[in-house]
């Protein structure tokens, strides 16, 4: 059994790390979920995330403010979900097309203005931790949960609220039902369209908000391709978690962990760093294998509605 | 020629007429853009165009990685066909690659035996990428949209530790490269230095096209991507046509990976894929998921690679607007419902 396991300051640091690694996933999930349940399957959730990073990493260097940055993320997120909305709903375009084309786009688009702007490794202040006065005194659990930044409190959070949302109001009903039968809503005079597209702004509002979490809230760097599958990971955390917030944000946790394990192993163990960094697709790989039995999605998910 | 020309004036295609005056209108209003931002758009077109096609060696080029890019494209299309979602072209290639490499590197011999069994262990190892995103979709009704893009990466990683570890080649950012007897000839046509995966490449084509559309594979292909339910009702056994389908796919990626190693860059370097595997799903929805087209749109994005290439050493101007454009025209045309109509829905 080697040294550092035995280490309680290696676990600690470990799960610490599974958390915040886990927000910009969690907050892109908790979009996609939403998005998901409606109707709409958003594959271009990499490029969304990708959008946010960049455009967050910019305001936060332009304008010397983290916040800054992360509203812009938010406001580019949404006109992409708006984009998004327009080419599924709308044109009808097939969803899985629309969403790799997006992310060839964003990624082309990301790179160019990076790369015209700058030339070395530009970087800002990431958020600095906030710790919970009292409850971050609590050893082992207050070291791990308590001593996050902001965002990641944020984003778990917003898993209660989603869930919540989700299950309780008017809205979350509704937007169940447009992706599980999306006549019966048509019939009940609501409109599956607006529906959808207010899904899908907030998807993409959220993607935004993900990707933002991870260049200005954790890194405090952006590089090309900054959030490499992130997004990807996003939409099986979501299948995992069976569009339920609660169990998406587990499955995030998940992946998070396997993330931050990844790095320390490369570290401790000194396998190489590639072959570690397989750790986290392997690992979805695995668990896309349907370790929870089979899948059972929302009925309307990726079909357009038209009226019979 | 007039013949086309007069189905075109008889609306006989008007999706590709369409399609033409969108991609015209496109084209248009991205230089509008790149106007204000101050880039020239003569320039800058101009250097793709010229950088694509411009001289003999320009369309050798654009010849040469026409075929990993149709290859991917074949095996994509005939996926999509089954309602399979493989994004998975760029793995399997670089899968292929690994695999073509070991071979190549490790086996001393007269390149009568060990050609071959490059070729095959890139094929198989290929294979082997498709087989797990089948099987996990058939058994386990798991998405393969996610279980290809998740082994793209895995591929791509094991790439850069060949790079970086045990291949590694110490003057260059790249893997030792394979002997000469896992080289594939090179010649020279009517003054075009083309290589012998074009041959793959042509023969495959029709190959494909053979497949789809006069065997009973094909047809129960087409019976799937249809109406899987009617299709399962009609006896057909789904789950193998799937796999097999993926399979297939598998091969051609790996295939295309081995013979971009082989015939063109010899070792295994860093960016050995400038998104092979990508260009080949935006090939195989402009072609339609038939076979030639997919090939005559295969040249296009081939050009476009090029052209991006020879647009930044010539005028400075960074490959990546390529793929801005490349991504702006898709997004239009899908808005226009040109591309991405007719195609199975899931």
């Amino acid at each position: 059994m080697p040294d550092f396991l035995m280490e309680s300051a290696f676990w600690i640091g470990l799960f610490a790390a599974a958390i915040r690694f886990s927000a910009p996933i969690l907050f892109a999930a908790l979009g996609e979920t939403v998005v998901e349940r409606s109707g709409v399957l958003n594959i271009g959730i990499e490029g969304m995330m990708l959008l946010g990073a960049w455009v967050a990493f910019l305001g936060a260097f332009a304008f010397g403010s983290n916040a800054i940055g992360i509203v812009l993320a938010i406001v580019l997120g949404c006109l992409s979900g708006l984009l998004l909305a327009y080419l599924s709903v709308t044109r009808q375009a097939h969803q899985i097309v629309v969403g790799i084309t997006f992310n060839l786009f964003a990624l082309g688009l990301t790179s160019f203005v990076f790369r015209e702007l700058f030339t070395g490794i530009p970087s800002i202040q990431p958020f600095q931790a906030l710790e919970v006065p009292v409850l971050s005194q609590i050893p082992v659990i207050g070291e791990i949960l308590f001593r996050q930044t902001p965002l990641v409190y944020l984003a778990y959070a917003m898993v209660p609220i989603t869930a919540l949302v989700l299950s309780r109001s008017q809205f979350g009903l509704a937007l169940t039902a447009a992706g599980e039968m999306p006549a019966a809503v048509d019939g009940s005079g609501m409109s599956v369209e607006r529906i959808r597209y207010l899904s899908a702004i907030i998807a993409g509002g959220l993607a935004g908000l993900g990707g933002a979490a991870l260049s200005v809230g954790q890194l405090g760097q952006y590089t090309d391709n900054l959030t490499g599958g992130r997004g990807f990971f996003a939409l099986a955390v979501v299948l995992l978690g069976r569009w339920q917030p609660v169990k998406v944000m587990g499955a995030t946790f998940l992946f998070a962990l396997a993330e931050a394990l990844a790095v320390r192993l490369q570290f401790n163990l000194g396998i190489p760093q590639q072959l570690v960094q397989m750790l986290p697709f392997i690992v979805a790989i695995f668990l896309m294998a349907g370790l929870f039995g089979r899948v059972r999605a929302p009925s309307a998910l990726a079909v357009p509605y038209t009226r019979e | 020629m007039t013949a086309l020309v007069r189905r075109l004036q008889a609306g006989e295609n008007p999706q590709l007429v369409r399609g033409t005056i969108v991609l015209v209108l496109g084209v248009v209003l991205i230089g509008l853009l790149m106007l204000a931002l101050g880039i020239s758009p003569l320039r800058a077109y101009g250097s793709i165009l010229e950088g694509a096609f411009g001289s003999r060696v320009h369309l050798a080029e654009t010849i040469a990685k026409t075929v990993p890019i149709a290859l991917i494209g074949l095996g994509t299309a005939l996926t999509f066909r089954c309602g399979l979602w493989n994004i998975g072209g760029e793995g399997q290639l670089y899968f292929g690659a690994v695999a073509a490499l070991i071979v190549g590197v490790e086996y001393q011999g007269p390149a009568y035996i060990v050609l071959p069994l490059a070729t095959a262990a890139g094929i198989v190892a290929g294979m082997f990428a498709g087989l797990i995103p089948a099987i996990l979709r058939v058994r386990f009704h798991a998405s393969e949209i996610l279980v290809t893009l998740m082994l793209n990466f895995i591929a791509l990683l094991l790439a850069s530790y060949m790079i970086a570890g045990p291949y590694k080649d110490l003057r260059v950012p790249a893997t030792v490269p394979v002997g000469e007897a896992a080289q594939l000839a090179t010649w020279t046509i009517g003054g075009l230095r083309v290589h012998a995966g074009l041959i793959w490449l042509l023969v495959l084509t029709a190959g494909m096209s053979f497949l789809l559309t006069r065997t009973s594979f094909g047809y129960r292909v087409g019976m799937v991507g249809a109406n899987e339910d009617a299709a399962r009702n009609a006896g057909i056994d789904v789950s193998k046509l799937r796999v097999t389908a993926f399979l297939i796919a598998g091969g051609l990626g790996g295939l295309a990976g081995m013979i971009q190693l082989s015939a063109v860059t010899r070792s295994l370097v860093d960016g050995f894929s400038p998104g092979f595997g990508y260009s080949a799903i935006v090939a195989a929805l402009l072609g339609q998921l038939r076979p030639l087209p997919t090939l005559v749109a295969s040249v296009g994005l081939s050009a476009l690679l090029v052209g991006a290439q020879a647009m930044q050493r010539a005028e400075g101007i960074q490959m990546s607007l390529v793929d801005v454009i490349q991504g702006l025209l898709l997004l239009l045309l899908l808005g226009a419902g040109i591309v991405g109509q007719g195609l199975i829905r899931r």
